[in-house]
């Protein structure tokens, strides 16, 4: 009795803090969101930046973030907030319209999609929706088709019940056959994957992880890239023509999952 | 048998036929008209006859100066055409000019059954060192000279690498050839693997899908060689890096013996070989010594360009208004890996803004070595007016050939821009082609006040839990399958539902006996009926029968059946009487009486569950 009773304390304060920190997050934005109609952008950003590192995650926090930075020219900063607020609310058409904005302001062109038919809708259906929506649907249809089994060992044969639990079990096993696999790859990229947006202007990538190696390429401010390993103070990067090399972790900020 | 029999008579009566017509045609050729002096190149004689299955070798008329090398190499074909058999001989001569000029070589003549036959004679140039030898037409799948340098330890068939440089410095062009050499017949090559190049960036120059064979003579040995595959190699680190092996399985042919050469189908021209072996050969892996670019010399703003460059400057307008954006293109040209370049330096006056930069590349990978060139597009606004300076341009580049660093340039060019400045440099820029398209657009406007902020958390798929919960629902499938078919295998096994009664006839009896404890206040007769039905009813379990169609008169042979002993059946029988007396003779129990009577019915379970295990025992 005395366990529960410290826990749900716990939980409590938990909860009072949580909800404390997203108060003050929230004026923060507020203060932000003043600063911007003042067209005061830099200052705008500064508190924008505050409620984000009070913990906030809100996808109007980073819509608004990114306007801030993209009107005060941070253009990287501008590309990280809008793909951060996408990864939250990846239906949001005003994030959308704002990173697609702030993507073709940023110097490096993306290469045209040379993707199959099947790549092509994988790839809007993984923009569509979130990790936790995949994973929550895929639960649900498992909830139901759980269920719709049970039906059919509990009941008698030849019952109506148990032919429409039949029925039931096929079409949401189908389902989960089909569901499953983005569900796993959305999870796999949520778990394995990270990727980052370049900050700096511009840096020149290299084939060691030190300031010293040969230059493989340059790329510049906003450009978006997979990180595929850390060492010290160098991450390994791949952009998305393919081409990888090393760049220091300074210049670049990982896009919130 | 007839038919081979009929075949036989038509091959002899045709090439009786052909022969007596006496056709014999002699073909002297040269594989070059014009070659160096020691420079090998073959001479091929040519000779068809109808109607012999074999040919004596022709004689060469060579001149002074011209001498053969090897021995000749021969191949011979059969043909039947109109049921006429022809055969056709061909003798490889490889031979070699000593002295430059021009010479006529030839007649080849052949002696057939006492009959001289006498080819026409080629005229062959024999250049001096130095020379070129006339231009071929375009042919750009035919490789160069093939390496004939001791190497192939006589080998029958083998693969060499030849690696050019096997020293260089980071970002310097290295040509790996792979070469074929065989000196067997080769039915039949593939690829089993490809070579790797750790530490290098790839360019393919040559993979021909048709291997051109060339003869070439190596430790006094005449072999036929094709290149194989060719590429370019750029180094991206120093050290010694290895250039990896390439393996082929090729089927190498037999001539067949002269035993099985009768057995043949004559129309199966196939068969007169034997089924190849197969041979898997490899190259030796070669190593690389790069050597890290001289920090002596770099120029600020080497971004690491290797080879040998040149630039091209052009402005799309020479004259704009201030925020017009005009595109300045930067054309490098040259050999190396131009993939690897990085944008020219492009100083500017303070007046124009730099903004969008994309680049595109055009790679002639020839046969020897990466030609290509790279067109970078900067588009500059100017955002005052005047004539502003664009440039000078430069690139810096380490030139591995000249073994320095060399700075390409070109002279400033010069914008004219009218009209006014413009005041901020933090206007929306247009850039690109998209931003070309959102021009006169502008962000969507920004979210409104909020009460409160999603806070960071992480999302409710990374807690185990709920993936636990997620499994409870399996579970219960499960579970509630396996019951129901231990149910359903129950109730089709009448043993096993007995056996499993009885075993559960203690416990139910215990929970009975419990119950008549509890009833051990109540009256007599509700105590001894409690009491006497959970007794019954253990019986009824442990003998499999209902409790109801029990007969107290029969308990004694039932228990006796089951393999209760005496004493413990007689105690048994003594508590249902004493319930029985109570019950229905009007009988009065005291309290300590009928706890006497509840330890009494609870010693003969346990007494007869212990007689009937010992002797199930037994």
């Amino acid at each position: 009795m005395r366990s529960v009773a410290v826990t749900l304390l716990f939980i409590l304060l938990f909860c009072s803090s949580s909800f404390a920190a997203g108060e003050s997050a929230a004026a923060l934005y507020n203060q932000g969101n003043k600063l911007y109609a003042a067209s005061q952008y830099d200052e705008a950003l500064r508190h924008y930046e505050g409620a984000y590192t009070a913990g906030a995650r809100d996808p109007r926090l980073f819509a608004n973030m990114g306007n801030a930075a993209y009107k005060g020219g941070k253009i990287g900063i501008a590309v990280w907030s809008f793909k951060s607020g996408l990864a939250l609310a990846p239906r949001d058409e005003d994030l959308e319209f704002n990173y697609g904005f702030a993507i073709a302001h940023t110097m490096d062109e993306t290469p045209p999609s040379m993707d199959l038919l099947v790549t092509k809708i994988w790839k809007g259906l993984a923009g569509y929706f979130t990790a936790s929506e995949f994973a929550g649907v895929f639960l649900a249809v498992l909830f139901l088709l759980c269920i719709a089994a049970l039906v059919i060992i509990h009941s008698d044969p030849g019952t109506r019940i148990r032919t429409v639990a039949v029925w039931a079990c096929v079409a949401l096993g189908l389902m989960i056959l089909v569901w499953s696999f983005p569900t796993a790859v959305k999870l796999y990229e949520y778990f394995y994957t990270t990727s980052g947006v370049l900050l700096d202007h511009e840096i020149q990538v290299r084939s060691t992880p030190d300031d010293i190696g040969p230059v493989v390429f340059t790329i510049h401010e906003g450009i978006e890239f997979e990180i595929t390993e850390k060492r010290g103070n160098y991450a390994h990067i791949r952009i998305p023509t393919g081409y990888a090399g090393w760049i220091p972790t300074s210049s670049y900020r990982i896009i919130s999952p | 048998m007839r038919q081979w029999i009929i075949a036989i008579v038509l091959i002899l009566f045709s090439a009786c036929a052909a022969f007596a017509a006496g056709q014999v045609n002699i073909t002297l050729s040269s594989e070059n008209n014009a070659v160096e002096a020691g420079q090998p190149f073959n001479l091929n004689v040519q000779v068809d006859a109808g109607g012999l299955r074999s040919l004596p070798r022709p004689d060469l008329t060579l001149p002074g100066g011209i001498a053969l090398i090897g021995t000749p190499l021969s191949s011979q074909s059969f043909q039947l055409i109109n049921g006429r058999m022809s055969v056709a001989l061909t003798y490889g001569f490889q031979v070699v000019g000593r002295k430059p000029g021009k010479y006529s070589i030839g007649p080849a003549t052949v002696e057939v059954r006492g009959s001289k036959y006498s080819s026409n004679t080629v005229t062959v140039q024999i250049l001096g060192s130095g020379q070129q030898s006339a231009p071929l037409p375009a042919a750009p799948a035919v490789p160069d000279a093939i390496p004939s340098q001791s190497g192939g330890g006589k080998k029958p068939l083998f693969i060499r690498a030849i690696i050019d440089p096997t020293e260089t410095v980071v970002g310097g062009q290295v040509i790996a050839s792979y070469y074929f050499y065989t000196r067997v017949s080769v039915g039949g090559l593939t690829m089993e693997s490809i070579p790797d190049f750790p530490g290098f960036v790839v360019e393919e120059l040559a993979s021909p899908q048709n291997l051109d064979f060339q003869t070439v003579v190596m430790d006094g040995m005449q072999y036929k060689a094709a290149l194989v595959k060719r590429v370019a190699l750029f180094p991206v680190n120093s050290g010694k890096l290895t250039v990896g092996s390439l393996a082929l399985r090729a089927s190498v042919k037999k001539a067949p013996r002269r035993d099985q050469f009768f057995g043949m189908d004559p129309f199966d021209i196939d068969s007169f070989f034997s089924p190849g072996q197969q041979v898997s050969i490899a190259s030796e892996p070669v190593i690389v010594n790069v050597r890290p670019l001289p920090n002596e010399g770099r120029p600020s703003g080497f971004a690491g360009a290797v080879g040998s460059f040149q630039l091209g400057v052009a402005l799309d307008q020479n004259a704009v208004t201030v925020n017009t954006p005009v595109t300045l293109k930067v054309v490098v040209e040259g050999k190396g890996n131009v993939r690897q370049i990085s944008s020219p330096i492009v100083p500017l006056d303070n007046g124009i803004s730099k903004y969008s930069e994309s680049s595109n590349e055009e790679i002639n990978a020839g046969f020897k070595e990466v030609l290509g060139k790279k067109t970078f597009e900067i588009i500059l606004v100017p955002q005052q007016p005047g004539n502003l300076k664009v440039g000078p341009i430069t690139l810096p580049y380490f030139d591995p050939w000249a073994g320095k660093y060399v700075v390409a340039s070109v002279d400033p060019l010069t914008l004219a821009v009218s009209g006014q400045a413009v005041q901020s440099a933090k206007e929306p820029r247009v850039i690109s082609k998209e931003a070309v398209m959102l021009a006169g657009q502008d962000l969507r406007y920004i979210r409104p006040d909020a009460q409160k902020l999603r806070m960071n958390g992480s999302p409710w798929f990374v807690h185990s839990l709920s993936w636990i919960f997620a499994l409870l629902g399996p579970l219960a499938v499960i579970i509630s399958a396996i019951h129901k078919w231990r149910a359903a295998r129950l109730a089709s096994d009448m043993t096993a539902l007995r056996r499993l009664r009885a075993s559960a006839a203690i416990k139910n009896a215990k929970k009975r006996l419990a119950l008549a404890a509890k009833s051990i206040q109540a009256d007599d007769a509700g105590f001894t009926t409690i009491l006497s039905e959970s007794l019954m009813e253990y019986i009824a379990d442990k003998s499999d029968r209902n409790a109801a169609g029990l007969i107290e008169s029969d308990i004694r042979k039932i228990l006796s059946d089951l393999g209760a002993g005496q004493r413990e059946s007689e105690d048994m029988q003594a508590v249902l009487d004493e319930c029985s007396g109570v019950r229905f003779g009007g009988k009065s129990l005291s309290r300590e009486q009928r706890h006497e009577l509840l330890s009494h019915a609870e010693n003969a379970v346990i007494g007869i569950e212990q007689s009937v295990k010992k002797r199930a025992g037994k």
